[in-house]
């Protein structure tokens, strides 16, 4: 009895406590409504919309882009990347002001996040779906919804001034595309910049797409023939993110060496002219590599030139222990598939059982029937599952830097320019098409590029390039 | 008379006064915002605003309750899957194409708009690339239960591209024909005509085409299981022009035993097809050769 007088007086006391005058909390779909609506009316507020320096990972360099909002649900996004035929320069796409956990800003229609999302298969790092997380002062922070909860990237919206348009430097990051076409799949792209009034060059392999660099080594002279002569070389490295600002290309961590007893700062380079009447990398091609000149802030005059040249890669020469070799899915085509496992590739044509390609270069071979110094095949197993052997002899006609020349052999006898001498004529034919396909008719000349293996520093890998028709394939010391 | 007071009763009666009270309270409590109502929508549904929603609303939602679904949403595709959405000026070419390829076709054929018009998708979800799973593979259309039909690939959007339009086509047709044998079953004992040949849904990569002809299949997918060995069978049917030449006809002068096994598929194949015909005129009173005829009068 003593619990029902307690819920009589509760009752009592609940009905005159009813009262109009009890502030309303209002259902959670109008919170939500007004919280959507307040989120969305601060995006379209800034008369001249927002700015971003977007770096979607830690390891890439910057965007930059400007969004204006609009009520009707969609946002003009300029930017500063290039392709696809300057889609990602100015367009407009659907955003939604969404909430489940939180409030989400959702980049609804494909731009230019989505474009950067998909690099490398999606797995770049880049998103294009937010949280929204705070004001930093007059800045609006939004939070990556697909990265991974530890490492999640945080762009920050800052209100743009009037001219924030004028920072755009669209037609040099889109010049610098052209720097690309004649690359290393594996060792990327490499340019040089010569930094007249100092007469030092610095070199550097670069990412255009993720916009990262790593300067890999200085050296005295302004133009690969001075480097080589003065020999006076160092590497250097460096890697960081950089980003294109007012005609400038940034780096978003300088670096700060020294070089023959002097101190240098290199933290970025104006660039203002643009040619492609550069070196022809393939002796005999037509194709002028890419040319930029301009300055750099504190070091004076400066030119960016397309590069095969690498500094490390200078050590790549005769080995008289071992054969340089690697596996035999790193010998690339032109389109950058594997010669051995690629429906169409010569090697999983003539050698399906092939699983190594070797590279004698200056090889002392003790062995009762030695193998050639300097020959280039490949290690297979036949019908019976034993290990074999099969090359091709060249000479070396000339090294400079780090580019080598050679000629295929050509005897009298044919089986004297293969090894072993038991190959089968098919056999020899099927190498001599592999080996022309990839070096040029009888020869050819290749670029070693220095290729880190981040997870295996101690491992020395070389990549070789045929500048003449993009073939390459890597060996290791 | 005295009365024998029943000390169970009384406690059941006091509880029950007990819960009524409990139950005024929350009456009470719940009742102090007297505008609150019970039906008003949690979510209000947009009213279509751009031209292009407009189209869509009158020509798919209106017309055949098909919501088009080309603005992202993330559960569109499973956790770990990445996917880009399409490019906005790409939707209305891809309706069109949908309409065209898909709608169009079903409307020429004798009893077909009455078939699609029942058994039509809730959904179709455009995406702009592929979908990128999370062990390196990619996806290039799914189906749900009848339910959804997803294209991907749409940003690559291209109908001089014959690779790009037949897989599109490849993707409806295919999903479309998940709803014949999810409504009406298989054909009778159609598990059995190749019942050796199936591989599983975790293997059937393994398979070449080469392989998967000779076992009486079109394509090695649908050796994966015997509703997607229908699927595939109707799709490839519907939109290969060269579909009996390379399934049905048999090689004449056969020398060598991979000739010969493909001879022997292509038999199973066309018991398969038979059988499938039959089974989709009974079931839905559309004959599949009609349906050949529309989309290869628009190939």
């Amino acid at each position: 009895m003593k619990g029902i007088k307690v819920i009589h007086i509760a009752a009592f006391l609940f009905v005159t406590s009813c009262s109009n005058d009890l502030e309303k909390l209002t259902p959670p779909a109008e919170r939500t409504a007004a919280a959507i609506n307040d989120l969305e009316n601060d995006l379209i507020a800034p008369a001249n919309g927002w700015t971003l320096n977007y770096q979607p990972t830690e390891e890439s360099g910057v965007y930059y882009m400007l969004l204006n909002f609009n009520d009707d649900g969609s946002v003009r996004i300029q930017s500063d990347v290039p392709g696809d035929n300057d889609y990602f320069f100015d367009q407009t796409v659907a955003y939604r002001i969404d909430s489940r956990l939180n409030l989400e800003l959702i980049f609804e229609t494909y731009g230019v996040f989505h474009y950067l999302f998909e690099q490398n298969s999606s797995t770049f790092g880049a998103e294009f779906e937010f949280y929204y997380l705070d004001w930093e002062n007059e800045n609006l922070r939004f939070l990556s919804k697909s990265d991974n909860l530890s490492d999640q990237t945080i762009i920050s919206l800052v209100p743009a001034g009037a001219s924030a348009a004028n920072v755009f430097s669209r037609e040099l990051s889109e010049n610098l595309l052209a720097y690309d076409t004649i690359s290393s799949l594996f060792a990327g792209s490499t340019q040089q910049i010569a930094l007249t009034d100092q007469n030092i060059s610095i070199f550097w392999s670069i990412d255009v797409a993720q916009r990262n660099l790593t300067i890999r080594g200085v050296a005295e002279g302004l133009t690969t023939m001075e480097v080589i002569t003065n020999d006076n070389m160092q590497e250097l490295d460096h890697t960081t993110g950089y980003g294109f600002f007012n005609g400038k290309l940034v780096l978003s961590e300088p670096i700060s060496f020294s070089h023959a007893g002097s101190n240098y700062t290199f933290s970025e380079i104006t660039l203002s002219n643009f040619t492609e009447t550069g070196e022809v990398f393939c002796t005999g091609g037509t194709t002028n590599s890419p040319i930029y000149t301009g300055s750099s802030a504190g070091l004076g005059n400066a030119t960016l030139y397309k590069t095969l040249f690498d500094v490390k890669g200078t050590e790549f020469v005769p080995q008289s222990e071992s054969p340089y070799s690697v596996n035999v899915f790193f010998v690339a085509d032109a389109n950058g598939l594997s010669m051995s496992e690629s429906e169409n590739g010569s090697i999983n044509k003539y050698f399906p059982e092939a699983t190594g390609f070797g590279f004698n270069y200056g090889y002392v071979d003790t062995d009762a029937d030695p193998q050639p110094q300097n020959a280039v095949g490949l290690y297979y197993e036949d019908d019976a599952g034993n290990q074999k052997i099969a090359l091709r002899k060249f000479d070396v006609v000339a090294t400079t830097g780090n580019k080598l020349e050679i000629q295929f052999t050509t005897s009298a006898d044919p089986v004297d320019d293969y090894y072993p001498s038991t190959l089968t004529a098919e056999e020899r034919t099927n190498l001599g098409s592999i080996t022309d396909e990839i070096f040029g008719v009888g020869g050819g000349e290749i670029f070693a590029l220095y290729y880190p293996i981040p997870t295996q520093p101690d491992l020395v890998v070389y990549a070789l390039y045929n500048a003449c028709n993009n073939y390459e394939f890597l060996l290791v010391k | 008379m005295s009365r024998k007071i029943n000390h169970g009763k009384v406690r059941r009666y006091l509880t029950g006064i007990s819960s009524l009270l409990f139950l005024g309270l929350l009456f009470l409590t719940v009742s102090c915002f007297e505008e609150d109502k019970l039906d008003t929508p949690v979510n209000a549904v947009d009213e279509p605003v751009s031209d292009l929603d407009k189209y869509i609303d009158e020509n798919f939602v209106q017309k055949y309750g098909i919501a088009i679904r080309y603005k992202f949403v993330d559960n569109f595709v499973d956790p770990g899957q990445r996917v880009a959405p399409p490019k906005l000026e790409l939707v209305r070419p891809m309706l069109d194409f949908v309409d065209e390829f898909w709608v169009g076709v079903f409307a020429d054929a004798p009893g077909g708009e009455e078939f699609f018009r029942s058994y039509v998708p809730a959904e179709l979800v455009f995406l702009g690339g592929p979908i990128f799973n999370g062990d390196g593979t990619q996806t290039l259309g799914t189906a749900d239960a009848g339910a959804r039909i997803t294209f991907t690939d749409v940003n690559s959007f291209d109908l001089t591209d014959e690779e790009w339009l037949t897989r599109q086509l490849n993707i409806v047709y295919h999903e479309f024909s998940h709803t014949v044998h999810q409504q009406f079953k298989l054909p009778t004992a159609f598990e059995e005509i190749t019942s050796s040949g199936y591989s599983s849904a975790g293997s059937w990569f393994n398979v070449t085409e080469e392989q998967a002809l000779q076992r009486g299949y079109v394509t090695p997918y649908a050796t994966s299981s015997p509703n997607e060995d229908f699927a595939e069978t109707v799709a490839f049917y519907m939109f290969d022009k060269d579909f009996f030449d390379t399934y049905i006809t048999l090689e004449e002068n056969c020398t060598t035993a991979a000739c010969e096994d493909r001879n022997e598929g292509r038999k199973f194949v066309l018991e398969k097809l038979n059988s499938i015909k039959d089974h989709y005129l009974k079931v839905t009173g559309v004959d599949l050769d009609d349906l050949r005829a529309a989309v290869q009068s628009r190939l």
